[in-house]
């Protein structure tokens, strides 16, 4: 990242909330300035914050307008942004998962589209970290960048009612894991037995914007092993 | 009068009240919702209109947070196992005890034994039904609204107790039985509303910009409590182009593919990637929640500085009506019914 203060945007977004869009040059600048100041943000302790809700080149900011203005949270935000926040230090963490068959249904029709074999897909899949963009719904799912495929998967024409948690599904060239048992669209290539979110930590997630994951294969045998599976916890 | 001395010496201490669940609709426990968790992906949620929430609450000497029931588009019969001090808002146009008909938007004295009946709107979605205490319920995440995404809630069903840890008994009362008059004004929900919004960040995609969103638009019958679904305007005149997905307001109002206008309201995913147009003001988005599918809707687009005036505007006036209650309250002796987080300690 250059030493300049990071280019960017700040537009009241309705009464109660402001959007910041970072206009940097590259993409991985943009994402890694929204992400510092979202992280800086929350740290901030600055009364009447609400959410904020950090993306690729934007942060989203609601407050409440009986402790704050549109003008004192983007006074907020300019001195954050001069301070430079330096961005985190990344975690990995490593997502055992089951592929295709009754854990991912949608394998098949995503190695067709992608003109490879689901074994391939597999391969592409796992064979790299993918980071965190950010954290969205539903439930805390990660939004990552990859796999590198080289055609955009379209999501499901009629959306599944409800996901399998630990679903992992693709969309574009995104992957997010479903943490919960909610409607969703994406297409399923595999299952992880990994309970990742658990209303018993705070926070409920263990991983933040910018930490890497990597899916690990595993066997029946192992998925088997996992003593409790994700889809049997009652959230 | 037999029983009403009966109730009376029963004295006034804190103590568990319970209402049975006679006929229940789409009743919920509800209260304002889960904020300040959109880093981690979880939804507001909580009350539709948040203003009405807050006004019975506000009315009963909660703070504006209690937790309440929330009945959307239909009934609820109760039965009170104890003496309970009430206020109904919202849709509802009367409330009946014991089959008379009372105001809503009052704080009101229901006897032990007695039914409490309020039908279903005629016009409006949402009633909120408060009640003095707090409302024993489980919560998640720091708020008891249900959230279909973390498949969370308590809906009320027939023959359900729920339980109330009150401080109110009609001991209180003593010889004054005359009761409140705030005389806050109750909504009409018409057929035909207008909806105030701010400009969005995506206005350039109308060619006309937000005059291209003038006319009637009409409330379809797939919205819930996620969005709001519009008949859309003609696509021709809507430049096309992705958005990259990032947070998005209560409120906003989004134009699908399809030329479709949809409001998020407070079950919205955090994360979205069609064009704003416009964000309703915190007003409008309670009065859209309040209507009902094939409800005439126009859009007004105000000024920020319009939006702001009139959400300070709002909360002074609730803030006036919470002194005008503790003011009541206290008048008659009832200063312990007010909670901490009562509005009044506020204003």
């Amino acid at each position: 990242m250059s030493n300049l203060i990071a280019e960017h945007i700040c537009h009241e977004y309705g009464d109660s909330g402001i959007l910041v869009d970072f206009t940097s040059a590259t993409y991985e600048d943009r994402w890694q300035q929204a992400q510092a100041l979202g992280d800086a943000l929350r740290g901030s302790a600055e009364p009447g914050l609400l959410d904020v809700v950090s993306t690729y080149q934007n942060v989203f900011v609601s407050f409440n307008q009986l402790l704050a203005s549109h003008k004192s949270i983007m006074d907020v935000i300019e001195k954050l942004i001069k301070s430079k926040p330096a961005p985190r230090v990344a975690t990995v963490f490593n997502i055992p998962i089951a592929y295709g068959q009754e854990y991912g249904p949608h394998l098949e029709f995503v190695a067709k589209t992608c003109g490879l074999t689901p074994k391939q897909v597999i391969e592409l899949h796992s064979g790299e970290e993918w980071t965190i963009r950010f954290i969205g719904s539903p439930v805390g799912a990660p939004f990552l960048d990859g796999p590198k495929i080289p055609v955009s998967i379209p999501r499901l024409t009629t959306p599944l009612a409800r996901m399998i948690p630990g679903s992992v599904a693709l969309s574009g060239f995104q992957t997010i894991i479903y943490n919960a048992p909610s409607p969703g669209g994406w297409q399923v290539i595999g299952r992880t037995p990994v309970q990742l979110f658990d209303l018993n930590q705070n926070p409920p997630v263990p991983y933040h914007p910018g930490d890497r994951i990597r899916f690990k294969p595993i066997s029946q045998r192992e998925w088997d092993a996992w003593s409790k599976p994700f889809h049997e916890v009652t959230l | 009068m037999g029983r009403l001395e009966q109730t009376i010496s029963r004295g006034n201490t804190l103590s568990a009240a319970t209402i049975q669940v006679e006929r229940a609709g789409y009743v919920v426990v509800q209260d304002l919702g889960r904020t300040g968790l959109g880093a981690i992906g979880i939804s507001a949620n909580g009350a539709g209109d948040q203003s009405s929430a807050r006004l019975a609450n506000t009315l009963v000497g909660n703070g504006d947070g209690a937790a309440l029931i929330e009945i959307i588009a239909s009934e609820l019969m109760l039965k009170a196992d104890s003496d309970l001090l009430i206020a109904v808002t919202g849709a509802a146009k009367a409330v009946e005890i014991n089959s008379i008909s009372h105001n809503t938007h009052e704080t009101l004295v229901v006897l032990s034994g007695s039914t409490i009946f309020i039908p279903a709107p005629k016009s409006g979605q949402r009633t909120y039904l408060a009640i003095n205490g707090k409302i024993q319920a489980p919560a998640m995440l720091g708020s008891v609204g249900p959230d279909s995404l973390l498949d969370f809630g308590q809906r009320l069903v027939s023959g359900m107790k729920l339980e109330i840890e009150t401080q109110f008994s009609v001991g209180l009362l003593g010889s004054d039985f005359s009761l409140f008059r705030f005389n806050f004004p109750s909504p009409n929900y018409s057929s035909e509303i207008r909806l105030r919004a701010t400009v969005g960040p995506d206005a350039d995609r109308l060619k006309a910009g937000v005059a291209g969103l003038a006319g009637q638009f009409t409330v379809l019958p797939q919205s819930d409590h996620v969005g709001m679904r519009l008949s859309g305007v003609d696509l021709d005149l809507v430049v096309a182009g992705e958005i990259l997905s990032r947070g998005v307001p209560i409120g906003a109002i989004e134009i699908t593919p399809s030329g479709e206008l949809i409001i998020l309201l407070r079950g919205r995913l955090l994360t979205a990637g069609y064009p704003v147009v416009a964000v309703l003001t915190r007003s409008a988005i309670d009065q859209a929640t309040q209507a009902t599918p094939g409800t005439k809707i126009s859009l007004e687009v105000v000024s920020m500085d319009v939006a702001r005036r009139e959400l300070a505007e709002k909360e002074e006036s609730l803030g006036k009506l919470s002194l005008r209650v503790a003011q009541a309250f206290s008048t008659r002796g009832w200063k312990k019914l007010l909670s901490p987080e009562h509005a009044s300690f506020n204003s």
